[in-house]
This record gives structure tokens, C-alpha cells and sequence, in this order.
């Protein structure tokens, strides 16, 4: 439902189309923690469903519980105690202790609907994933082919690192 | 619909299609979010990103990546020091071992390997250091067993964790100035294999590795101080062959863009032992020189320098600086300690916020003492930031 010129954001709410045809409704103020879809809602207002044809279901509820709980932690009650940093990054930390094929098609997600502070937690997540790896731990995480010639492949073995890496 | 709304729009959608398993950085993922992921790996895992695949390791060794790095904040400064390997057993103390230290993010010092080229494994005593392009760079020097003096020039790529020698200097000198303006190395000064004082300068473009010869400056400066201020290499004091020792209270500083030197006369304190050669920054616009255990500032409209601050004098501090650097507002100095002449420890300075340069007020801003463990306390002659 849309109350045009209703004083509360809140009671705002935007309906939002997966790709597979799934409907979602948020409030106004989740859906503006995407850029994407800030600009779009101010461009076509909130009456008309919104969809998303690249974003599936299970990814776009991944996101929306991201952009629900960041929504959230700008608001203030009188009757709870603010939500420290601390408690965010740990709730960031736990939201991208997913499978890496689930952060990928996050990453596409959080690009497309332009949701900067999901995009770096993500490509964070994706950087911690391989940093102290070795290039053959890290080519089975990210399926990526060994390219190099046999004798290219001798001169790695020379590989040397940081102490505490 | 908002096609490219993302705020990375380089790619269209259906990626999974356009990138099959044998394309791009990442199967699956488009390049440029693929690199937003890469530039996030510390520069500790880099020589095992070039491992993985040929375009990672063209990626990771292209200058793009560092300046990509740069620009998203993921890059890191680090003080780099040269630095005597201290060691317990006597017998090895009879001859000097100095390396590389480097401050890590885990508030502790780590050690570079040794260059390949030096059988003995010691860092050319008296070198240089320069910090170009997230590299380290290692000008001249005297080879620690030989005393030969070295026109050699050794560059570190933390990236893929290698040394690899640059071209020679044009020729010999030690103890001479050396500058950085945006990729070019600049030397000046110091004296040759005979001890003579040297006028001559050069400058090392690091993209093309080659040397070029620079104007002459007007006077010899053995044992020079320097500074890089607003793009202008300062070559600082110093003394001629004849007058040996004799500090000149006067300075040379270097305009790349005209390619000349002018003079700045009864730039030093009189008592200008003040300005040894690596106790000069320049840092938040300003230059910034210990005299004992005095911070002060230059002030270029009176050619006068200001007391800042005192370093401690108790066992929180050290007792002269025998080399400084920066990084934004902090003032990295390491020098004897108070307490134990034989150790040196290393200071962070951090400026106020807003100084005052015009009164000989004190800042009595905060001194904090890097932690070192014991392998990190030995004698340090020269040290840079590089970020990494």
C-alpha cells in the first residue's frame, strides 16, 4: 500500500519483484540503503512494484536482511541502548560466512543495486577468503585455471612470503 | 530500467554468460568486481596472487593495481629502517650486519630477506633510501665486509617479495642527499672514492630505470642533509673537501621544473651540527629537523627555525635522532634510547592539529615508543616510509 504525503517514512512500504518472480515488501527506508532503488522510487514513487530481473529470490532476501538491519542501526528508540560498531562488524562478520559462490552473486547484487557499504563488506570478505592462501588453495576456492608453462610453474616453487603471512 | 546503475558500470548483466571459466580475473565475476576484490589482499599475500594465474600476476605487477590500491584506501604506510642485525654470540658482532626492518600491521617489526647479490648478507652500510611506487629502493652505500664504496642501486618489490638491481648510479658517492619527486629519485652531494666533496647531482626516472646528470650545484656538499617540500628537493648544509666537517649554514634547492638550484643562504641554526644529514623531514607542508633532543620547524618566511618540542628524557625517549621520517602528521624518529645507549628505538611524533610556527611555543604534543622486540633494537642509520 502507498499513503501518498504520509508524515511517517515508515509507514512507507516498497514492493520489490525477484527475478524468479518472487514479491518482497520492505519499508521505504531499506530499500533506500540501495542507491539503485532510492533513484528509481523517486523517479516512479512507490505504487508500481519494483522488479529486479537479475537478483534471484534467495539473494535478493540475503540483501534485503542486510539492508533491513543497516536500517535499522540508523534509527534511535528511547527504549533500547544504541547498536554499537562493535555489534555491527560482528553481525557484518557473520552475514558473509557464506559459501563463496553465495558472496559472488552478492557482489553482482550489491553492484547492480549500487548498496556501496555491501559491496566493500563483500569484496572484503572475498579478499580475507584468500589473503595467507597459497596460489593452489586459491585457484580450488575461485575455480581458476593453472596457466602457467611447466617451467614458469618451477620458477613459482621458489615462492617466498611474509613471516607472520 | 537503470542499466549500469551499479557504482562499478564497466559490465552489463547475464555476466555468467559473457564470463565462462577460462575468461577474466575470477570465473564467473566481472573484472571489476573481481579487482575491488584483489586490491583488498594485503600486500603480504601479493607474490602468491602472482601465482595463481598469468592475468593475476599481470594485474598484480601493473602499476594500475597500486594506483587502483591507492585510490581505494587498501594500501598501508610502513616505516622501513636500515638496521643492525643485533645478535647475542660476540664472535659475529666483530662484523656489521645491518637489514631491513619494516613495521607490519600487527604493531611489530618483520625483516626483508637479504640481497641475493651480497654473499655476506648485509645491507650496504651507509646506504640511502628512497620509496618509490610501493617499491623500496636502496641507492649506494658501502659494502659491509669490503668497505668498497658502491654505486649500486637495489629495488625491493614488496609485491613479489624480490630484490633486483636497477642501474648504477652515474657514479660513486656516499653519504650524499636523495629525494623523491613523484617517480624520479634525486641525488646530490656527498663525496666520491677519494673523499672529495661532490657538486654534482642526479636523478634516477624509476619507470625507465635510467640515470640522467643534473645541473651542478653551486657549492660541495659532503654529509648533506635533505628534504622534498612542495615538489623542491632541498639539499641542506653539508661541507666542502677543504673545510672538512665545517657544516655551511646555507642550503640548495632543486626546482625539477627549472632544472636549477638556487641558493638559500644562513638557512641552519648557527650552531648548524644541528642539521645532520638524516635528521630533516618535510611533512604537512613543513620542515621539520631534531637538534639533540629539540624538535623544531622551519619557517620559510623569517629563514628561522622553531622550537616545537622536546623528545622525553626519560626512559619513554631517546637521546638524538639518528633518522627521521613521516607519514602524514607523524613524525618517525629512531635514535639511541635514554636508557640504553646501545639499543635504538624508534618514536612517533604526531603533529597538533594546528601549529603555531610563528611563536617558540611548545606543542607538548604526544610521544608514543613503537614496540620492538629484541630483534628489532639494533643501531638504525636511515630510514623512509613506503606505502604499501
Amino acid at each position: 500500500m502507498h499513503f501518498q504525503g504520509s508524515p511517517n517514512m515508515a509507514e512507507k512500504r516498497v514492493k520489490l519483484i525477484s527475478s524468479d518472480n518472487d514479491e518482497f515488501e520492505v519499508d521505504e527506508a531499506v530499500a533506500f540503503e540501495s542507491e539503485t532503488l532510492r533513484n528509481m522510487i523517486q523517479d516512479t514513487g512507490t505504487n508500481v512494484p519494483i522488479s529486479i530481473p537479475n537478483v534471484s529470490s534467495d539473494i535478493l532476501a540475503k540483501v534485503l536482511e542486510y539492508c533491513s538491519y543497516h536500517a535499522e542501526t540508523m534509527e534511535t528508540h528511547d527504549d533500547k541502548p544504541p547498536i554499537t560498531d562493535a555489534q555491527i562488524r560482528e553481525w557484518d562478520a557473520d552475514f558473509v560466512d557464506v559459501h563463496p559462490a553465495t558472496l559472488y552473486s552478492l557482489i553482482l547484487a550489491a553492484n547492480y543495486l549500487n548498496i556501496k557499504n555491501l559491496l566493500d563488506l563483500i569484496c572484503q570478505a572475498v579478499a580475507n577468503n584468500i589473503r595467507g592462501k597459497t596460489a593452489v588453495e586459491i585457484r580450488k576456492i575461485l575455480h581458476i585455471q593453472d596457466d602457467f608453462t611447466y617451467e614458469e610453474e618451477m620458477e613459482i616453487r621458489r615462492e617466498t612470503k611474509w613471516a607472520f603471512d | 530500467m537503470a542499466q549500469g546503475a551499479g557504482r562499478y558500470t564497466t559490465t552489463g548483466l547475464n555476466l555468467d554468460i559473457e564470463h565462462r571459466l577460462d575468461e577474466g580475473l575470477v570465473p564467473f565475476l566481472p573484472d571489476d568486481m573481481a579487482l575491488q576484490c584483489l586490491l583488498r589482499v594485503p600486500v603480504q599475500s601479493h607474490s602468491r596472487l602472482q601465482n595463481v594465474c598469468r592475468k593475476w600476476r599481470d594485474l598484480v605487477n601493473s602499476r594500475k593495481f597500486y594506483e587502483h590500491r591507492k585510490k581505494e584506501g587498501t594500501t598501508r604506510q610502513c616505516v622501513c629502517l636500515s638496521q643492525a642485525i643485533t645478535r647475542d654470540n660476540s664472535e659475529s658482532q666483530q662484523r656489521p650486519m645491518f637489514s631491513v626492518s619494516v613495521s607490519n600491521d600487527r604493531n611489530s617489526w618483520e625483516r626483508l630477506p637479504p640481497i641475493p647479490d651480497f654473499d655476506h648478507q648485509s645491507l650496504p652500510l651507509f646506504s640511502r633510501f628512497a620509496a618509490v611506487e610501493g617499491c623500496l629502493v636502496v641507492l649506494g652505500g658501502w659494502d659491509s665486509i669490503t668497505m668498497e664504496e658502491l654505486r649500486s642501486v637495489y629495488i625491493f618489490s614488496f609485491s613479489s617479495w624480490t630484490w633486483r638491481r636497477s642501474a648504477d648510479m652515474p657514479t660513486t658517492r656516499s653519504f650524499f642527499s636523495c629525494g623523491v619527486v613523484q617517480d624520479t629519485i634525486l641525488v646530490a652531494g656527498g663525496h666520491d672514492t677519494d673523499k672529495n666533496a661532490l657538486r654534482t647531482a642526479a636523478r634516477y626516472k624509476f619507470q625507465e630505470d635510467i640515470w640522467e646528470i643534473l645541473p651542478n650545484m653551486h657549492t660541495e656538499r659532503d654529509e648533506c642533509a635533505s628534504a622534498v617540500l612542495d615538489g623542491n628537493f632541498y639539499v641542506i648544509s653539508g661541507y666542502i673537501t677543504s673545510a672538512q666537517g665545517e657544516f655551511r649554514r646555507d642550503a640548495e634547492v632543486y626546482d625539477p621544473v627549472l632544472n636549477e638550484w638556487k641558493q638559500l643562504d644562513n638557512m641552519c641554526p648557527a650552531d648548524s651540527k644541528a642539521v645532520k644529514p638524516s635528521s630533516i623531514v618535510a611533512t604537512a607542508g613543513t620542515l621539520f629537523a631534531f637538534h639533540h633532543n629539540q624538535l623544531i620547524a622551519y619557517s620559510p618566511a623569517e629563514n628561522l627555525w622553531h622550537l616545537m618540542d622536546i623528545i622525553p628524557k626519560d626512559s619513554s625517549g631517546i637521546s638524538y635522532a639518528t633518522c627521521v621520517t613521516a607519514i602524514g602528521n607523524s613524525i618517525i624518529v629512531t635514535g639511541p634510547s635514554n636508557t640504553d645507549g646501545d639499543t635504538h628505538r624508534t618514536l612517533v611524533y604526531k603533529l597538533p592539529s594546528s601549529m603555531d610556527s610563528g611563536n617558540d611555543n611548545m606543542c607538548n604534543g604526544r610521544w608514543e615508543m613503537l614496540p620492538a622486540d629484541e630483534n628489532f633494537l639494533g643501531i638504525a642509520q636511515v630510514s623512509c616510509v613506503v606505502e604499501l
